[in-house]
């Protein structure tokens, strides 16, 4: 049996029946899932966890599109699958716009709700694994020193060792003795990797 | 010596005796009241001899009409009567009768009737033709007035017959009469009253209106007949018995004059419009379920979706390398069997409410209509982020009317609460459901906090094609109406123009009496 990804599906849909019968089918390969009768009992209990969501785009009181804005506001990004009835098209069409990753119309063909969801909490992990890179370069960044720093911005510029001596004020031994220093503490292999995780911290 | 008698003598006695008889019938010439007039056998009909009584009859004296032609006085239609044959000619045993009108001097015509007999000789040549006449203009005038008014009873379009006092024979039916009984003119006279009436009706209805004609002279009031069934069958009414009694001393009831209407046509007219209220009530029906389409599909795509998980589910479950226990296919099945009856249940309270029914009083509780009619619109309601509350009488009134078109009601004036929260962004939508008996009556109010409706609206909220919306027909409210008020009730709108609005009704209980204390 295939290994299903990481993560947890939150189905959000007002009617239990059908949001019953859709973990049901999800649990059927394997994928954890948490369901919930409206938006607001989400955004009570959620907090970051991975994972991506099948949202019901109509419910009372907070409907889909407000829910999506709450997210959005509170600095989640949980890749959203819209489940849209008869008639909702126009409604789904917004979630698109305001960022949701992809829509539904039920009922639906299960193996492309399947297919849909596992992109989805790929996606999901793949973002995850960015985060937990891009804290764990910061950190790296932030043992650094001040004159180690400098040293990183002008060698990620192309800057040789000679012109970085020159524009420091110091001897090329000693930015040498820097740039190992950055290596070894931002754990770079190469030049190349250094450049991508200056990237990642300029993000 | 006395002589025999001389041919001389007797001839002179026979002549005595000749002009005493002659005297004897000038006499009764001259004191005729009616006019004896000698004419010539010709077309000028002129006079040869006339009675005085000329002078009474048509102004002039004998002398001055003797010599002058009859045939001038006629009256221009009637002059050639005779020649004509008309009508008012008679012939019998040599005598010819003619009615018809002659110049007076003082210029009118008064009618005459002439009895006339041409005197011939041995040859059988007329030799002059004598007329008695008599002045008939009353009698005529009469007759006339009488002819007038019987051809009024004949044309007339209600039915008017003439019955016999005892036996109750029918003497006479008019033709508006012969027609809505299934008779003949002619033999109309061998129909008695009794066969038009149903035996109780005649017994007791009947017979009480004429005697109450026999003694008050005239009764009104409305009795069906008993008409031949069939495709053509009519219906009809009594409304007027006028007993006519006759002038002698015992004032005994001559014959009664029996009124009536047949009111075929007025009772298919108000078939037709009945009919056409049950259609125009089923077609608002159509159009509501069309317009709640959307919703209901919405509500009915829910459990079949649920139904294809679970069945997706389970067979995901029984692929290779993978667990499905028996219990946890049945528990889906069971599962899927609910949705499946969810489903069922929608189809069902559609079908129910779009059927076409005839009127049906039953007795039925308010409040689950006002439960059932808010489920119906739940998902409608959910769409609009609407919310309904409740606030019905705690003793569960009772009501006898016709389920579905009270319901049909209730639905439309909950549409109508929905409609209105439409262009409002107030918050929380609610839209309250409330019940209330008081005493014989049942009051339901439905109310909204969205914009209300202002005054010149308000009045124009029950009309039919009123509308606020673009797309709608505006027949919800005003069919709605018309169904209150054919079961004796009243629908109507309070609104202060900016809070809200409630529609409310009353309706009778029902005709029952209550059994409880």
């Amino acid at each position: 049996m295939k290994t299903p990804p990481d993560g947890t599906v939150f189905i959000v849909d007002d009617d239990d029946d059908f949001r019953d019968s859709m973990q049901w089918l999800l649990e059927a390969e394997g994928l954890s899932v948490t369901g919930f009768a409206s938006a607001s009992a989400f955004i009570e209990t959620y907090d970051g966890q991975p994972g991506c969501m099948l949202l019901d785009v109509r419910m009372p009181d907070i409907n889909g599109l407000a829910l999506q804005q709450m997210l959005l506001d509170k600095g989640f990004s949980l890749p959203i699958i819209v489940i849209s009835g008869h008639g909702d098209i126009p409604m789904a069409v917004t979630a698109i716009k305001s960022g949701a990753m992809d829509f539904i119309e039920k009922p639906f063909d299960d193996a492309v709700l399947l297919h849909r969801v596992n992109l989805g909490l790929k996606q999901a992990g793949e973002q995850h694994r960015q985060n937990l890179l891009r804290n764990e370069t910061r950190s790296r960044y932030a043992s650094l020193s001040r004159r180690e720093k400098e040293v990183m911005a002008l060698v990620v510029a192309g800057r040789a060792n000679r012109e970085i001596a020159e524009d420091l004020g110091i001897s090329p031994k000693t930015v040498e003795v820097h740039r190992s220093r950055v290596m070894g503490k931002m754990q770079a292999g190469s030049l190349p990797q250094l450049v991508n995780m200056a990237g990642l911290l300029a993000v | 010596m006395t002589s025999a008698p001389s041919a001389q003598q007797a001839l002179q006695s026979a002549l005595d005796a000749s002009r005493r008889e002659a005297d004897r019938y000038r006499l009764l010439v001259e004191q005729s009241t009616d006019m004896i007039s000698r004419h010539t056998p010709t077309p000028e009909w002129t006079y040869v001899d006339v009675s005085p009584a000329v002078e009474r009859l048509l102004g002039y004296r004998s002398s001055e009409i003797i010599g002058t032609p009859g045939y001038d006085l006629f009256h221009p239609d009637d002059a050639d009567n005779l020649i004509k044959r008309a009508e008012s000619v008679s012939y019998r045993g040599g005598l010819y009768t003619n009615v018809y009108r002659y110049r007076h001097k003082d210029g009118h015509y008064v009618w005459l009737e002439t009895t006339s007999r041409t005197i011939r000789d041995e040859a059988g040549e007329p030799l002059e033709i004598i007329c008695v006449s008599r002045d008939v203009t009353a009698r005529e005038q009469a007759q006339r007035a009488t002819r007038r008014l019987a051809r009024v009873v004949e044309a007339c379009s209600d039915m008017v017959m003439f019955c016999a006092p005892d036996s109750l024979q029918l003497t006479y039916l008019n033709e508006a009469a012969a027609t809505t009984v299934g008779a003949s003119p002619d033999d109309a006279v061998a129909l008695n009253l009794r066969q038009l009436f149903a035996p109780e009706t005649f017994a007791t209805l009947l017979l009480d209106g004429l005697e109450h004609a026999a003694q008050h002279g005239c009764w009104y009031g409305s009795i069906a007949l008993q008409l031949p069934a069939g495709k053509d069958a009519r219906t009809a009414e009594i409304r007027e018995i006028i007993a006519h009694r006759n002038h002698a001393e015992n004032r005994r009831v001559e014959y009664y004059s029996i009124i009536g209407r047949d009111i075929t046509l007025k009772r298919k007219a108000e078939d037709a419009a009945r009919r056409q209220q049950l259609e125009l009530a089923h077609m608002s029906r159509l159009l509501s379920v069309g317009e709640m389409a959307t919703g209901l599909a919405h509500e009915i795509n829910q459990p079949l979706a649920a139904i294809l998980n679970y069945c997706r589910g389970t067979l995901r479950r029984a692929e290779d390398g993978k667990e499905l226990r028996l219990s946890q296919a049945l528990n889906a099945m069971e599962l899927i069997a609910g949705q499946a009856r969810r489903a069922a249940e929608i189809i069902k309270r559609i079908r129910s409410y779009v059927k076409r029914t005839e009127y049906q009083r039953t007795e039925f509780s308010i409040n689950d209509s006002c439960r059932e009619v808010a489920e119906f619109l739940r998902q409608e309601a959910s769409d609009n982020s609407i919310r309904f509350t409740f606030d019905l009488d705690t003793d569960n009134p009772g009501l006898i009317a016709d389920k579905i078109q009270v319901e049909q009601v209730l639905l439309n004036l909950l549409r109508n609460a929905i409609e209105a929260y439409s262009d409002c962004e107030h918050v929380p939508r609610t839209v309250n459901i409330g019940s209330r008996r008081d005493q014989g009556y049942i009051e339901v109010a439905i109310s909204d906090c969205a914009k209300g409706v202002d005054a010149p609206a308000l009045s124009q909220l029950f009309d039919a094609f009123y509308s606020s919306k673009p797309s709608g027909l505006g027949m919800g409210l005003a069919i709605s109406r018309t169904i209150i008020e054919t079961h004796g009730g009243q629908l109507w709108a309070e609104s202060d123009g900016h809070s809200g609005t409630v529609l409310q009704f009353r309706l009778p209980v029902s005709r029952h009496q209550d059994r409880a204390p």
